[in-house]
């Protein structure tokens, strides 16, 4: 079940009950289920969640990549009002790159190694914009300049090999921004890059987003990347949105279970030291034989009976805090939630 | 920032394992080297955990791994209970070994995918030639307990059955099944997911008081190593920037470097500027270490250099009035409370 | 870069000495008397001490081959024991052909394998794929001489189409020339096309399972500009490593081809020196052909930098 997406004007990104599966030997493999979430222009949505989780492949599926890959995709996914789910390939591929662009996780390998890294820059460019390959290649170094490489007139010809990880990452976003995309997909920008250049590489994109006004989506295991960048949040669990809010509503009065346990499992540094950091025990859930009801009810500290035999819809609270759970965290929550389930004082206080 | 000096080692008859003046040199090509550590100090007192921190090119693995002897370092002392291991042969360092035990990053790879859980855990005491066929497998099976591994689950599978949170369980154990004195642990939770992480730090705390286990936390992450560390040594491109007392580098960090770092993590950004002004972030990029900057490595990114230097590499003195805190800066964010000449050498005289 | 380039020669020097020097050492190795094991069972005491003189037998080893070598830099490599011809000689008019048979084969195979390769790799599993994947097979397990004579067969005298056999040589007549080397290099080609596809294939494969070509999907790029610019300089590594070996082997190969086409290569003189004991000829022959050997595979290194970026020796350090 989904909740419906407000608003009435057109977002830039409208994903609608998208499911992604995939064969494997030893069964269907249900990475995404169901999901369905809003960006609209210069806003960041940030996605949040573990390996397994489905944030991945929820990101790959929205520029059409999966499918190619063994991935059977149902459900809508609309650009600027425009449903691109069932486009013909030439014209899927006229969008990517130059309507919504992706940022992959390693820069190393997401730049092909033989390719200087001006070529790769440019050919965007010559492909979608019918720029000349003198062109392209002006406007690659100063794309360079723009992402913050010095000297980019000489980087223009080097390989990837011979830059820093963090040169690499500002190549990628570089390739990323050449066409003027309006929509931003960036799947895990950071996590392979040191803190500091981590840092460096969060404020480039910000200030890229602000300036050419992108909506972006910002997936991201790190809750205080996330946090401190995003918009609104929403947390991906078993291939589901578990919880949605705006960040700063997510971070006061997260409802979903899991949501709080994961922020409370993160080392912090007002804690005391040598604390024993709150566990989430258990592993994450198989999802090829999925547990019948609640995902994350064979983890979850609170769970009932009726967490094991239903799955629980997206809720919504109030303040446009969607959740999935049959006894969140919040009782003020369940009280709204009440009114759609017509049960009474069932809340498990928190 | 240089990491040159020793004023913040103390009583070598008090530590477990003591470190000074590493230098450990990498051939790059035909006549260039690297130097990953260019002389650093520090010393754990037993009981206690040293976490080490610092981003990529700062050394610290190569640290771990010096320390252990693989390989041996390039020059300088490890003493370990009293005795330099850098003096052994190869067959005394090997005695030591079952006393100090490393923990690696990969979890995974760290695991021979042939062998069982079993024979892996167990593979250490055939080495050793500890105890009988007998009593090894109840040990094994013990030590898989304590480790939060059910035996009988475990015991004849092979690594690829387990998850990454699990193998570095597995590893732990092999580590542990020797009963060492020391853990020098690598990168322990890197590779693995959030929730996974937590589990795998409340066992290494548990870990450490069950056998009492003295400790160096090798990490990236500073919440991580705050977390598990009693003293942390911040190194920047081979060389030591600042060592104090968790609470103490975390409340009030003396050196650049450090505060850098500390307003790079995104989670700290509320807390500490709760005027909600987005902090700096630390500019440039490391550079390369084929070619490190003269006098203070540090100072190419440094908000606060001047002329003195790219001339004169800081060497570590006193920072603040807590007793253990060390900076090697020339213009700290804290400096000694009390006179320089009391706490630690003089400043001329670099490395 | 010029560091590397001496390394290299001298490498290649340190090759080609061990393998010449390993044919002298074969001299000294069976029972009896080498002489008389060359000179032949007929021979008389007068032939078999002129074999002894024209070798130096009489001398170790070492002195014997140091001769040979400072005979053989200067371009002598002695006197066929067959004809009392320079050995120099039949190599130059016949080495030629054989070149030419070989380069003409690498080329007809890389032609067949890699836009083989490619659409294979492009769509895995369906028919295009199982059909080269057959086909490659069949290549690779055929043996060149029946190849041959099945060629021979149906084009030549079926179809009248092609000579049996017999060379023209390129100075004479181009057309000629081709129609004489068309069969043989077909025969000698078959193999290595099997062979280069396969592992081409292979190669691509893996390669578009990486992250970097994903990315490019996700610019929007064609199959096309995929597979031609981000594919498939990635994915010859190994196969430029095969070209190499398969230059050497084919030499080799090009042994049956030459007799059963009745071709004037050097493949054809080797063996028939070998059956009369020509050991001279033998001698220079191979150095010949580890010479080749050497060169061909320096070339190889030298274009692993040109396609990966990544192996060259960067000038900076």
């Amino acid at each position: 079940m989904t909740s419906a997406n407000p608003g009435s004007a057109a977002h830039l990104l409208d994903v609608e009950d998208l499911s992604v599966s995939f064969t494997t030997p030893r069964g269907r493999l249900h990475a995404v289920d169901g999901v369905s979430l809003t960006v609209d222009e210069g806003k960041t949505l940030g996605i949040v969640g573990e390996s397994g989780s489905g944030k991945s492949v929820l990101a790959r599926s929205i520029m059409g990549l999966t499918e190619g890959r063994g991935g059977s995709v149902s459900g809508r996914v609309r650009l600027n009002g425009r449903e691109i789910q069932s486009l013909p390939p030439r014209e899927l591929r006229d969008i990517r790159g130059r309507e919504v662009a992706m940022i992959f996780q390693d820069p190393m390998s997401s730049l092909n190694p033989v390719l200087r890294v001006g070529r790769q820059i440019a050919e965007t460019m010559v492909r979608h914009l019918g720029f000349s390959k003198a062109q392209a290649n002006e406007r690659a170094v100063e794309l360079l300049s723009q992402v913050g490489i010095p000297s980019p007139e000489r980087r223009v010809r080097d390989y990837p090999h011979q830059l820093s990880g963090g040169m690499r990452q500002r190549v990628v976003i570089a390739i990323a921004l050449a066409c003027e995309p309006r929509l931003l997909l960036a799947d895990e920008p950071t996590t392979a890059l040191d803190v500091t250049v981590q840092a460096q590489i969060l404020e480039l994109l910000a200030t890229q987003q602000q300036q050419r006004k992108m909506g972006m989506v910002l997936i991201t295991h790190d809750f205080g990347v996330v946090a401190s960048r995003s918009d609104e949040i929403v947390v991906m669990y078993g291939g589901q949105v578990v919880e949605r809010a705006s960040s700063r509503e997510l971070l006061r009065n997260p409802m979903m279970p899991y949501t709080s346990a994961l922020m409370r499992s993160i080392p912090t540094v007002d804690r005391p030291i040598h604390s024993r950091l709150s566990v989430i025990n258990g592993r994450p859930p198989d999802l090829v034989a999925r547990p019948s009801g609640c995902r994350f009810a064979p983890r979850c500290p609170k769970a009932q009976a009726r967490c094991t035999e239903e799955v629980p819809p997206l809720a919504e609270a109030s303040g446009n805090h969607h959740y999935r759970c049959w006894f969140p965290d919040d009782a003020s929550a369940t009280a709204v939630a009440m009114g759609q389930e017509a049960e009474a004082g069932a809340a498990d206080g928190g | 920032m240089a990491g040159s000096g020793t004023a913040h080692l103390r009583d070598a008859d008090r530590a477990l394992i003591r470190v000074e003046d590493l230098v450990v040199r990498f051939r790059a090509s035909r006549n260039r080297y690297v130097q990953a550590v260019s002389g650093i100090s520090l010393d754990v007192i037993p009981g206690e955990t040293v976490g080490l921190v610092g981003e990529s090119g700062c050394g610290k693995s190569t640290t771990g791994r010096a320390i252990v002897q693989l390989p041996p370092p390039t020059s300088g002392r490890v003493l370990y209970d009293g005795v330099d291991l850098t003096t052994l042969d190869a067959k005394q360092v090997r005695a030591i070994r079952p006393e100090l035990q490393l923990i690696y990053q990969d979890p995974i790879s760290s695991l021979d995918p042939h062998m069982t859980v079993e024979q892996i855990v167990g593979e250490p005491l055939d080495i050793w030639k500890r105890g009988t066929q007998a009593s090894r497998r109840v040990l094994v099976a013990e030590t898989l307990e304590a480790v939060g591994l059910d035996p009988k689950a475990t015991l004849d599978k092979r690594p690829r059955e387990f998850s990454g949170g699990q193998c570095q369980r597995i590893c732990i154990a092999r580590a542990l099944i020797l009963e060492p004195k020391a853990l020098i642990l690598d990168e322990p939770v890197s590779s693995l997911d959030v929730s996974v992480q937590a589990q795998i730090l409340n066992l290494l705390e548990d870990m450490k008081d069950r056998y009492g286990l003295t400790m160096i936390f090798i990490a990236h992450d500073l919440a991580v190593v705050r977390n598990a560390s009693d003293v942390v040594v911040v190194m920047y491109l081979g060389k030591v920037c600042e060592v104090a007392a968790t609470e103490d580098l975390f409340a009030s960090p003396a050196h650049p470097y450090t505060d850098g770092l500390l307003a790079s993590i995104p989670q700290l950004r509320a807390s500490r500027n709760g005027n909600g002004s987005q902090p700096r972030t630390l500019a440039g990029e490391l550079p390369s270490p084929l070619d490190p900057p003269s006098g203070c490595r540090f100072r190419t990114r440094c908000p606060r250099a001047a002329g003195r230097c790219a001339e004169e590499e800081p060497t570590l003195r006193a920072a603040g009035d807590s007793g253990h805190h060390f900076v090697a800066c020339h213009f700290p964010l804290v400096e000694a409370a009390l006179a320089p000449t009391a706490a630690g050498p003089a400043v001329a005289g670099s490395e | 870069m010029a560091h590397y380039l001496v390394r290299r020669f001298l490498y290649l020097i340190a090759v080609l000495v061990a393998v010449t020097f390993t044919v002298s050492l074969m001299l000294s190795l069976p029972a009896g008397d080498p002489a008389q094991v060359l000179a032949g069972p007929e021979a008389s005491a007068a032939q078999v001490d002129a074999v002894r003189e024209a070798l130096r037998l009489d001398r170790p080893v070492v002195e014997r081959y140091i001769d040979w070598l400072g005979d053989a830099v200067t371009g002598d490599l002695g006197n066929s024991l067959r004809t009392n011809e320079p050995v120099i000689d039949s190599i130059r008019d016949r080495l030629p052909v054989t070149l030419e048979l070989v380069i003409l084969g690498q080329l007809l195979a890389l032609l067949f394998a890699v836009p083989a390769a490619i659409f294979a790799a492009y769509r895995p599993g369906r028919p295009a794929d199982a059909a080269t994947t057959v086909s490659s097979f069949l290549m690779i397990s055929s043996p060149s001489f029946i190849v041959a004579l099945l060629l021979i067969r149906i084009f030549s005298v079926e179809l009248g189409w092609l000579p049996t056999g017999g060379w023209v040589p390129l100075s004479e007549n181009l057309g000629d020339n081709l129609r004489a080397a068309i069969l043989p290099v077909i025969a000698l080609a078959l193999e290595p096309a099997g062979i280069y596809q396969r592992l081409l294939r292979s190669d691509m494969r893996r390669t578009l399972d990486e992250d970097y070509i994903m990315m490019a999907e996700a610019k929007g790029l064609g199959p096309r500009t995929i597979l031609l610019r981000h594919s498939l300089r990635p994915s010859s590594f190994s196969l430029l490593t095969m070209i190499g070996i398969v230059s050497a082997r084919m030499v080799g190969g090009s042994v049956i081809v030459e007799t059963i086409f009745g071709l004037p290569g050097i493949g054809r003189l080797l063996i028939d020196s070998i059956g009369f004991r020509d050991f001279v000829t033998v001698q220079g022959v191979v150095a010949v052909i580890a010479v080749a050997y050497v060169v061909v595979n320096s070339f190889v290194d030298v274009l692993y930098g040109v396609v990966d970026p990544r192996v060259r020796v960067d000038a900076a350090g």
